[in-house]
């Protein structure tokens, strides 16, 4: 019997008492964190590395990799840099305010460029009305990226 | 008395659901809150945040938890979910797979204390999380408990005794 018996009739509530003290504010911070690591993980699977080989292509130690994947890490822009760049994955979206609308080519870094240049690019392939519809645009493209370089 | 895998619905979600051992009074992760939420009911709010974010949004992958917690090296399953750096909370946990995980108790561990098998209250913590993962694991072997197509839930005899 692995349980010790214990007389919990007070604390029934101990979960629904916490819950309420997780404010939106607090559960935001630790969403921003974990889902930046499940990306940088997912863009790991996606090339096709465990941990170790990643660690291997960042240069660091093991340990290092699997604090950024923790959900935990306080990360410094310059490593996001570092990171989004091998695995060629936006985790920095430098992009101003009025700048809403961009385009990633999945090359080895991403390049945000103004939506006007990526039709002027498609010589008009792309119907701008209609784009302009959407409230915010992401054109995919596997090629346009490294064919401009 | 009897104990079950009960189902923590406030964590559960699209991406991952998390169970806790309960009998007739108590419960592992119950237990550990009530234990823990005096001195250190920030740390505990983070580990409840990261809980409903893998239930909710990323799944309970296994760069969100410490491995190889167990004694028996071939006990994978054994796992502590990571808290802050700067936290001295341990919650132990038997993580199935990406979806389903459940969750035990723990308790501080002491900035001194580097293993847990140096520390008493985890140990037995530990060592009752492995008792857990050994039972699930002979009731899936017997084909008495299963685990759902869609990987969120056990389904069959919930009773680990």
């Amino acid at each position: 019997m692995f349980l010790k018996k214990k007389t919990i009739k007070n604390h029934d509530t101990i979960i629904e008492e916490l819950l309420e003290k997780l404010t939106p504010d607090i559960q935001e911070k630790i969403d921003y964190k974990m889902n930046l690591a499940a990306k940088i993980f997912a863009g790991i699977k996606s090339k096709g590395w465990n941990k170790s080989e990643f660690a291997n292509q960042m240069n660091k130690n093991n340990s290092i990799v699997s604090r950024w994947l923790s959900g935990l890490h306080n990360f410094e822009s310059d490593t996001l840099f570092d990171i989004q760049n091998k695995l060629g994955i936006n985790l920095l979206d430098d992009r101003n305010e009025n700048e809403g609308r961009f385009y990633t080519a999945p090359t080895t870094a991403n390049y945000f460029v103004p939506i006007e240049d990526c039709l002027d690019f498609f010589g008009g392939l792309i119907d701008l009305k209609s784009l302009e519809k959407s409230a915010s645009v992401q054109v995919i493209t596997t090629t346009v990226g490294e064919n401009n370089n | 008395m009897k104990f079950t895998l009960k189902r923590l619905p406030q964590f559960c979600g699209d991406k991952a659901s998390f169970y806790t051992v309960a009998s007739n009074d108590t419960e592992l992760f119950r237990s550990f809150l009530i234990e823990n939420t005096k001195l250190f009911e920030a740390e505990l709010l983070n580990i409840l945040g990261r809980i409903k974010n893998m239930g909710m949004k990323n799944g309970a992958t296994d760069n969100f938890f410490r491995l190889d917690e167990s004694e028996d090296a071939n006990d994978e399953k054994v796992v502590a979910i990571k808290d802050l750096p700067s936290s001295k909370l341990r919650l132990y946990c038997v993580r199935m797979s990406d979806s389903l995980v459940v969750l035990g108790g723990g308790g501080p561990k002491p900035k001194n204390v580097f293993r847990w098998q140096d520390d008493l209250k985890l140990k037995k913590e530990a060592h009752k999380i492995m008792s857990v993962s050994n039972l699930i694991e002979l009731k899936i072997s017997h084909g008495k408990l299963k685990i759902t197509d869609d990987g969120l839930s056990f389904q069959g005899d919930l009773q680990l005794n």
